[in-house]
């Protein structure tokens, strides 16, 4: 990178791209499969519930293939599952990089999930692709509507996992909790059904549930044939507000919780 | 002025509550260097942590100057998966400070050769504790702040690493937190000691020498107690 190129970037961005080039250099390194990785844990997801559905002799709900059904479940339920693992990791992996002066938390935060929203949406798209390859659909109707339902989940996840590192005194802590959260959240949220499906006291409970209504709205701008009466934008923006003031909270509350023997030189 | 004002600093360790500081104060220029000479246990690092502000103290006050390094020759924040290199060059990004240059310097002064470009985690510690120290020369500071040590390495080493420190602080301040005399005397021109729970401003070396050892009897007095309480 030359001296001008560098210094034209104004300081955010320098920040933001060195922090994203951190993760991206460092998080598969040493591995044979390498960045193969992040499409190795979709593909696993697709293909067990692809197998449940064909064993189980259960059709897509909605008029399109059963792989992308599937995919318009599971990759929104990731990409809010990544967003949540990776801001509580970065709270333990960059605690002693905000020793240097001028790193705010925010700014680690942010290149994260831009990081992570990046990544899962690439696996979206390329999976879209694969799948175009071995059924010839490629079921993105409405571009915009469609990115915008996966920007809720994935934004969603970014929220809940800001709050729960900002108010967890131990990394360690918060990825219990979120285990917890984490599996039955899988179930309550339409991953391998719609939610015009479930019986209505049901719905009433789910409802609650931001990623319902960010699958809803993904599907929604995905396939021509199925329209959402159920899924609203207001619930996943209220979540995502409510963890970010609850996140800013934290911060000030338990702001740089480290030992003291991790602070001294070697 | 910058420091600690009328500080109090305790931690509870489950029913029991460690008192380290009380009514301290020191007060610096940001020009000034500034030695703080204490036994082993007796709140080094938790000083350093108020004036990082990774701490706060129980009451009182601390101001720190704006720009202020991190501890010089702190390697934690180093991947291990990543290269020297790599590792120097984002760091240097998100300080601001320019990549090439710093990483040139960084190179250079750490004396590793092509281990530079290799993962930090295959580094000796001594290693690592050379690319950190190289690291906190190579993006100068209007003030330091350093923790117990400075330098690293074999003696030739250490000597170029702490004439590299005094080249630094030529234009710089520095709060160095130490147990050693002879560190405190080379690079500060002012001295405290902690003792009692307060830090304790001495006019010269000799002063802060004898305050010292007065502060590590009792510091080996209370030691020979918990001892004795916990053979007992």
């Amino acid at each position: 990178m030359s001296a001008v190129a560098f210094a034209e970037r104004p300081r955010f961005a320098r920040q933001v791209s060195a922090i994203i080039a951190r993760e991206v250099r460092s998080r598969y390194t040493g591995d044979a499969l390498g960045y193969s990785w992040a499409y190795v844990t979709p593909l696993a997801w697709i293909g067990l519930i692809y197998v449940t559905f064909t064993i189980l002799n259960r059709a897509s709900p909605i008029d399109t293939d059963l792989g992308s059904f599937i995919m318009s479940g599971v990759l929104p339920y990731l990409a809010f599952r990544y967003q949540v693992n990776a801001s509580i990791r970065a709270k333990a992996a960059y605690r002693h990089v905000m020793l240097l002066p001028g790193i705010a938390p925010g700014t680690i935060h942010f290149a994260i999930v831009v990081l992570e929203f990046y990544n899962a949406l690439l696996i979206y798209l390329v999976l879209l692709a694969l799948n175009y390859l071995m059924n010839g659909s490629f079921e993105v109707h409405h571009v915009l509507a469609w990115l915008f339902g996966f920007a809720l989940a994935s934004g969603s996840g970014a929220a809940l996992g800001y709050a729960v590192s900002a108010n967890a005194s131990r990394p360690d802590s918060a990825s219990r909790v979120m285990a917890v959260v984490l599996r039955p959240l899988f179930y309550i949220s339409p991953i391998f059904y719609v939610a015009a499906e479930l019986p209505e006291d049901v719905l009433w409970l789910l409802m609650w549930n931001p990623l319902l209504h960010a699958i809803e709205l993904l599907r929604a701008g995905a396939f021509v044939s199925y329209q959402s009466h159920i899924g609203t934008a207001w619930m996943p923006l209220g979540f995502i507000v409510a963890c970010v003031v609850a996140g800013r909270y934290g911060e000030t509350k338990f702001s740089g919780e480290i030992a003291p023997s991790e602070v001294s030189p070697e | 002025m910058f420091g600690f004002f009328q500080c109090a600093k305790s931690f509870r360790t489950g029913n029991d509550e460690r008192v380290l500081f009380e009514n301290a104060t020191l007060t610096f220029g940001a020009r000034e260097r500034i030695a703080v000479l204490a036994p082993p246990g007796c709140g080094k690092t938790v000083l350093q942590r108020l004036l990082a502000g990774i701490e706060q103290p129980t009451s009182g006050a601390v101001r720190a100057p704006e720009q202020m390094s991190w501890p010089v020759g702190f390697a934690g924040m180093f991947h291990p998966a990543l290269t020297g290199e790599q590792n120097i060059r984002t760091l240097a990004a998100m300080l601001d400070a320019e990549p090439d240059r710093t990483s040139a310097f960084a190179a250079l002064f750490a004396e590793l050769g092509d281990l530079y470009y290799r993962p930090v985690q295959q580094y000796s510690g001594g290693m690592r504790a050379r690319l950190a120290f190289s690291f906190s020369m190579a993006v100068p500071f209007p003030f330091y702040v350093a923790d117990d040590i400075i330098g690293t390495g074999d003696e030739a080493y250490r000597s170029k690493c702490e004439r590299m420190m005094l080249r630094r602080l030529e234009d710089s301040g520095l709060f160095f937190t130490t147990r050693s005399l002879r560190l405190a005397e080379r690079f500060a021109d002012r001295f405290a000691v902690v003792h009692e729970r307060r830090i304790v401003e001495c006019g010269t070396i000799a002063e802060a020498k004898a305050l010292l050892e007065r502060a590590r009897d009792v510091n080996d007095e209370f030691e020979m107690v918990l001892a004795g309480l916990s053979v007992a």
